[in-house]
């Protein structure tokens, strides 16, 4: 793993020299919600438009990147880590990796978190950006006002997105917490960076 | 998107088709649906890629909606409060787009349409294409002049807007027009009497000051006739700029080394052209961050196509192979290839520009990017940076001393000086000359015929050999 992540590419760099890594946690109020589906859209807007250099780990135990991995090289069972549109996969990562990536130079790390029930709550909030994702369909959205309040009363802070659900459901829930409420644009291929996604991740970040 | 005299337009996304449109919301207590809807019934009619699309229009209990083509650009008014006053060449380029609109909307209807309140803030730049925006007081001849309260801008509005009595026409819109090139060309709108500057162009100065005229009778009678004055300005042109102007060209910009000065030299150019009234786009084809960081340090904005606008500048960055954006409607394209000088002749461009460093530790590079540029046959310039006046630059056999130039010194290089522009006016004239056209074809087939003989040639060695 280490081998890999000196090699490294082209490291130009219009944002200064890398000392540590942005740190952005993703996390989802239940399954399905799309995290990772999320992670990799986010990393490809890092990547290919703002041209940073990008890692994203998958810190949950669904086994997506291997599957990702193995669909990428054709083979049945992918590298880890492996490469994809010049942004780096990490599977089945942890502290070990982590502490790698932040000292590899890149501007940004990614670390899908899976859902809020997997007991990865403390390492999210210790992210510099984290980022909830909930979904709004009727037998969903229980979880995500479970979670929103829960950290109204401890105080946390964090940006709240969603990607199913009607848009009068965003509203009401707007209104009802009192912070804003995201919708992530749609998109079919979480690796295709489209005029909309630039525009909503200009707003975001 | 904003608030005006009438009411606020919103931005809205279509569900269905995933397309943006523009809402305009009036208040029924501010004009009935009727008033409203004469609006849109007079631009269901129009065709013209200068005037909005008209989807659809819509009432509630308290406000009539009219659902148009969404248009994404700046206003004229905000062009020149940002960038400051056009060149000559951009107002005429401009005005010719204008009056062609304002032709076609007096000879759309049975009667003329009159706009009524033509204004910098009314014409929004979309990729240099001009588009007529609020029709909110259009009428047709007759309309608009029946009595009651009339209306225009301050500044733009003609001398029988202010008056009831007065009958409006054509020539009145042809008033505001005048106001409109006077503004872009010196950023203020004009007083009267009208008396140009020294140093405005005679020739422009004696249109606007023809559309201006307080007697309706001395202005243009059309619009027509108010365009192809402006065309006759522009005729004074070099082959250069006719070949600019008439079909789609691509020029390449290449380094003799990293740091050469390319992007510089590019920025330039893409600017100068603009002043000249040639619209391009500035391609950034390596990986060298300028789009990135320009958008990190100066917050300039991206575009649906993924084009950052910056002061008077259009520049696609590069982006990953992940992105996936449309075609921008440009027909100039300058790619900057940075040292990928082998890339950018493989890619066939119409000419190339290749930026060299003149310092002595760099003329050998120098040298040998400037041979690899002849051996390709591709028109070409070569501009050389950092090239002391005394000093002698070494060339390769067969090239002509004419292609070869020295970039002045410019440290800003989104503001062109007049030295500039008669540098770039002789880069352009140099690579772009009808001849030289011809020449490259001459010299492909010349090249496609000796490769074949030496083919032919090789083959009839083999031949011997195995005999």
């Amino acid at each position: 793993m280490k081998k890999f992540a000196k090699r490294g590419w082209k490291l130009g760099n219009p944002f200064g020299k890398v000392e540590t890594p942005e740190l952005i946690g993703i996390i989802g109020t239940g399954r399905g919600t799309g995290v990772t589906h999320f992670s990799v859209m986010t990393a490809g807007y890092l990547t290919g438009v703002m041209r940073m250099r990008c890692a994203v780990l998958e810190w949950n135990h669904h086994e997506s990147f291997s599957r990702m991995a193995a669909a990428c090289s054709c083979e049945k069972k992918g590298k880890n880590p492996f490469r994809v549109l010049e942004t780096d996969y990490f599977g089945k990562a942890g502290i070990d990796t982590l502490l790698l990536c932040k000292k590899s130079g890149y501007h940004t790390v990614i670390v899908d978190y899976g859902t809020a029930k997997e007991g990865n709550l403390d390492e999210f909030f210790r992210c510099s950006r984290q980022l909830v994702i909930g979904s709004l369909s009727e037998w969903q959205i229980g979880e995500f006002l479970e979670f929103e309040k829960r950290g109204m009363k401890t105080e946390k802070s964090w940006d709240s997105l969603v990607s199913f659900g009607s848009e009068e459901a965003r509203k009401s829930l707007e209104k009802r917490l009192k912070v804003p409420v995201r919708r992530i644009p749609f998109s079919i291929d979480p690796f295709s960076v489209t005029a909309e996604t630039i525009s909503f991740y200009e707003q975001l970040f | 998107m904003g608030t005006g005299r009438e009411g606020t337009v919103f931005l809205a996304v279509h569900l269905g088709l995933e397309e943006y449109r523009a809402v305009k919301r009036v208040s029924k207590s501010f004009l009935n649906y009727e008033q409203f809807r004469r609006e849109a019934l007079i631009l269901k009619e129009l065709r013209h890629p200068g005037i909005p699309i008209v989807y659809d229009v819509e009432e509630d209990e308290s406000y009539s909606y009219l659902i148009e083509e969404y248009l994404e650009g700046d206003s004229l008014y905000d062009l020149v409060k940002k960038q400051g006053h056009l060149s000559r060449e951009l107002t005429i380029f401009y005005g010719i787009q204008l009056a062609s609109i304002i032709n076609y909307l007096h000879l759309a209807g049975t009667t003329p349409i009159l706009h009524l309140d033509l204004q910098p803030k009314n014409l929004l730049l979309c990729h240099d294409t001009i588009k007529l925006i609020d029709f909110g007081l259009a009428a047709s001849l007759k309309e608009a002049n029946k009595p009651g309260e009339r209306y225009g801008t301050v500044g733009c509005a003609a001398p029988e807007q202010y008056e009831a009595e007065t009958v409006l026409d054509e020539r009145t819109d042809i008033y505001a027009i005048g106001t409109i090139l006077c503004y872009l060309h010196t950023g203020k709108f004009p007083q009267m009497p009208f008396i140009p500057a020294a140093s405005m162009d005679p020739g422009l100065a004696a249109v606007i000051g023809q559309c201006i005229c307080k007697e309706k009778e001395n202005r243009y009678s059309t619009a027509q006739e108010l365009m192809e004055q402006l065309r006759q300005l522009k005729e004074t042109e070099t082959d250069a700029k006719k070949r600019l102007q008439s079909s789609s060209l691509t020029i390449a910009l290449s380094g003799s080394k990293s740091g050469a000065g390319t992007t510089h030299i590019g920025i330039g150019l893409s600017v100068y052209l603009k002043n000249q009234g040639i619209p391009n786009l500035l391609e950034e084809k390596q990986d060298s961050f300028m789009g990135a960081g320009l958008f990190k340090f100066t917050k300039a904005k991206r575009d649906s196509y993924g084009l950052l606008h910056y002061r008077n500048l259009i520049i696609k960055p590069y982006y990953g192979a992940g992105v996936k954006l449309k075609d921008p409607p440009f027909h100039v394209h300058l790619m900057d290839w940075g040292e990928n000088l082998s890339q950018a002749l493989g890619m066939a461009p119409d000419a190339v520009i290749l930026v060299c460093d003149a310092s002595i530790w760099n003329q050998l590079h120098a040298f040998e990017a400037v041979e690899e540029v002849i051996r390709s046959g591709i028109p070409y310039a070569v501009i050389y940076n950092h090239w002391a006046i005394d000093k002698k630059i070494c060339i390769p056999k067969g090239a002509q001393a004419s292609v070869f130039f020295r970039a002045p010194f410019f440290s800003d290089p989104f503001t062109v000086s007049n030295e500039l522009e008669t540098f770039y006016q002789a880069v352009t004239n140099e690579i772009l000359a009808e001849t030289r056209g011809g020449r490259r074809w001459d010299l492909l087939f010349m090249r496609w015929g000796k490769n074949m003989i030496n083919k032919l040639r090789i083959k009839e060695r083999c031949l011997q050999g195995k005999g």
